[in-house]
């Protein structure tokens, strides 16, 4: 009966032992929120300001006397798309380069003389794009607006000249004005005035949730990784004399990495219970069946990482540094400060493995509340490889 | 009968243990004396079984220790000179640990076995990190014996204690041995040696006996000379 049940006994003192650490555990957990809820708002204000991005100011230089081509670009400039982030300005061409010279301007449009007619007519001559170098993020989405304007306006294009050749097919040339006149309303009304059609879809960097649950799922999963640091001392490795006398009495490394990770789990599951009540009084996140499933399974798979790093470091200063530096690093890179898709294409393809953006996509399916089996499946490797890596640490180590 | 036979041990390209034999028998005392980091706590953990020899075989009543492990894992205890405590926990946490949860079997060593000669019952509720170093000594060896060693190992026992503390040890070392225990101790303190039946020297990887069945007053004699 003995050694079958040391490890349940080995499990309970592991437990006992975490038990002690909850006091300093939530003294740790009162400063971290005080401290991420400062960063958050810090990184925020930096990054974003009062908006996602600044306003994108565009000058449109236009021929004086085309009223069809003013009409058709104060269209453009009411679009929802347009609007939401650009301001347009009417000035003459030099005014217009000279401006976007001192980078006033992150853009021109110079409109030709007959725009609309050349459109008609099928000549199609081009409006030039002239953009200002190096305008950062603002440019950037400029410059995806105009490239997914101009596939609109194409795509429109192509489908009027269909329309005019089948006409032509069938004798009925004298209805391709009205063919034109009635195509060109509706690609303007429902091709680029797009949200018609996608009014219910909101587009945003943060992907499925909304910024600000966003940024509390990632506060959160920041939490469980730094509130190991007030409780260190819990972490330390066993020191050789009693990790040798457990595996001769039938613990093994394999049981004393796992029984760890248990005790740890559940000291940060007791530690994040104020944040989960924060989150979820907020109306952040829903409290549903999914979130009491998955919150436990987040704080274990921060536990299993948390107790390998101190492993590897083996000693308290180490640990707490290494702690630190790397999984704040690690959710710099997994997108818990900026959103992946504003960080660089290698490390977008890095982020979804590593472990902040695991942990992050398993609290986005308790907002989403939809079970998906993979996040959890991901959850589960990271435990499994991380409880893994801690026996091979701990045997490398004796 | 624990016998060590060949023993060979070696750490990277230092040979540390180098075809060392040695035989302790139930009622003995074997004390092992040598300079500082010639292998003493080495050959220690090897008989204790929880590190392993390059070369060689352990042995208890004839059985090896490999083929073994459980059966000697229950005769032989082992004080390491580092007490293996939980320090967070209280006494009787870190004793039901090695007592594997047998709350029985310790509450009655506690009351008239090793727990009650080693004076451990009245520290039961305090947490292990705020107790004297002779103190956890005594809890590390009462927590050693919870399965009932027949063969009890200990690395410097005495290393930093009070003059009573080490008395206290010795005092209950002797009765172990009485009951038919082996004792198999390191340390470099005369007084504690003085209980050893056999003493040998650890020099060059290899044991040289020195000593043998001699009395206590004789034995302190012959130190002193």
């Amino acid at each position: 009966m003995r050694r079958r049940n040391m490890h349940m006994v080995y499990l309970k003192m592991e437990l006992k032992r975490a038990g002690k650490r909850i006091v300093p555990l939530y003294v740790g957990t009162v400063f971290l929120l005080l401290l991420s809820a400062a960063l958050v708002l810090l990184a925020g204000r930096v990054l974003y300001g009062e908006e996602a991005v600044g306003r994108v100011s565009v000058g449109v230089a236009m021929p004086e006397d085309d009223p069809l081509a003013g009409q058709v670009v104060r269209m453009l400039s009411t679009l929802d798309s347009v609007k939401s982030i650009c301001d347009f300005e009417y000035m003459d061409r030099d005014a217009g380069l000279e401006a976007l010279e001192k980078r006033e301007l992150y853009a021109l449009l110079d409109v030709p003389e007959n725009f609309v007619q050349d459109i008609l007519n099928g000549s199609n001559t081009p409006v030039i794009v002239w953009m200002a170098k190096d305008m950062g993020i603002e440019g950037e989405i400029f410059r995806e607006l105009a490239d997914a304007g101009a596939l609109t306006l194409s795509a429109g294009q192509a489908g009027i000249y269909a329309g005019n050749e089948l006409y032509r097919m069938y004798g009925l040339e004298e209805f391709i004005p009205r063919l034109e006149q009635e195509l060109n309303r509706q690609y303007m009304d429902y091709g680029l005035e797009r949200s018609i059609i996608f009014r219910h879809r909101k587009v945003q960097a943060t992907g499925d949730v909304s910024v600000m649950q966003y940024y509390e799922i990632s506060a959160y999963v920041l939490f469980l990784f730094l509130a190991a640091i007030p409780v260190s001392g819990y972490l330390l490795p066993w020191k050789r004399t009693m990790a040798e006398k457990l595996e001769a009495a039938g613990v093994g490394v394999a049981s004393q990495v796992g029984a760890r990770i248990a005790g740890m789990g559940v000291l940060l599951f007791l530690g994040s219970v104020p944040v989960i009540l924060i989150m979820t009084a907020t109306d952040q996140v829903p409290w549903n069946r999914i979130l009491v499933a998955v919150w436990p399974f987040t704080c274990v798979a921060a536990a299993s990482v948390v107790v390998l790093l101190y492993q590897i470091a083996g000693s308290l200063l180490g640990g707490i540094m290494l702690l630190f530096f790397v999984m704040t690093g690690q959710h710099f890179l997994a997108g818990g400060i900026l959103p992946p898709v504003f960080l660089p294409p290698s490390i977008q393809k890095l982020a979804p493995w590593l472990p902040s953006s695991v942990l992050m996509d398993s609290m986005k399916m308790a907002v989403a509340g939809v079970w998906d089996y993979k996040k959890l499946g991901a959850c589960a490797i990271l435990i499994g490889t991380a409880w893994l890596a801690g026996v091979l640490v701990e045997r490398k180590r004796r | 009968m624990l016998t060590a036979e060949g023993i060979y041990k070696r750490y990277g390209r230092r040979e540390v243990l180098k075809g060392l034999d040695l035989s302790v028998a139930p009622g003995t005392c074997a004390g092992i004396i040598g300079g500082n980091g010639c292998g003493k706590t080495t050959l220690l953990s090897i008989l204790a079984g929880t590190s392993k020899a390059n070369k060689g075989r352990v042995c208890l009543d004839n059985k090896t220790l490999r083929r073994n492990s459980k059966a000697y894992g229950e005769a032989v205890a082992y004080v390491p000179q580092e007490n293996p405590l939980i320090g967070e926990l209280t006494v009787r946490d870190n004793l039901l640990l090695w007592y594997k949860g047998d709350k029985k079997a310790m509450t009655e060593d506690l009351e008239t076995g090793a727990g009650a000669l080693l004076g451990v019952k009245p520290m039961l509720t305090r947490t292990v990190d705020k107790l004297s170093g002779g103190m956890k000594k005594r809890i590390s060896i009462a927590c050693a014996l919870a399965g009932h060693g027949r063969y009890l190992i200990l690395d410097e026992p005495g290393a930093a204690l009070d003059m009573e503390c080490k008395a206290d040890i010795r005092r209950y070392l002797k009765t172990y041995m009485a009951a038919g225990g082996a004792v198999i101790l390191t340390s470099h303190e005369i007084a504690e040696l003085s209980i050893c039946t056999q003493l040998y020297v650890l020099r060059n990887g290899r044991l040289e006996e020195i000593i043998n069945h001699l009395s206590e007053q004789e034995f302190i004699g012959l130190m002193q000379k």
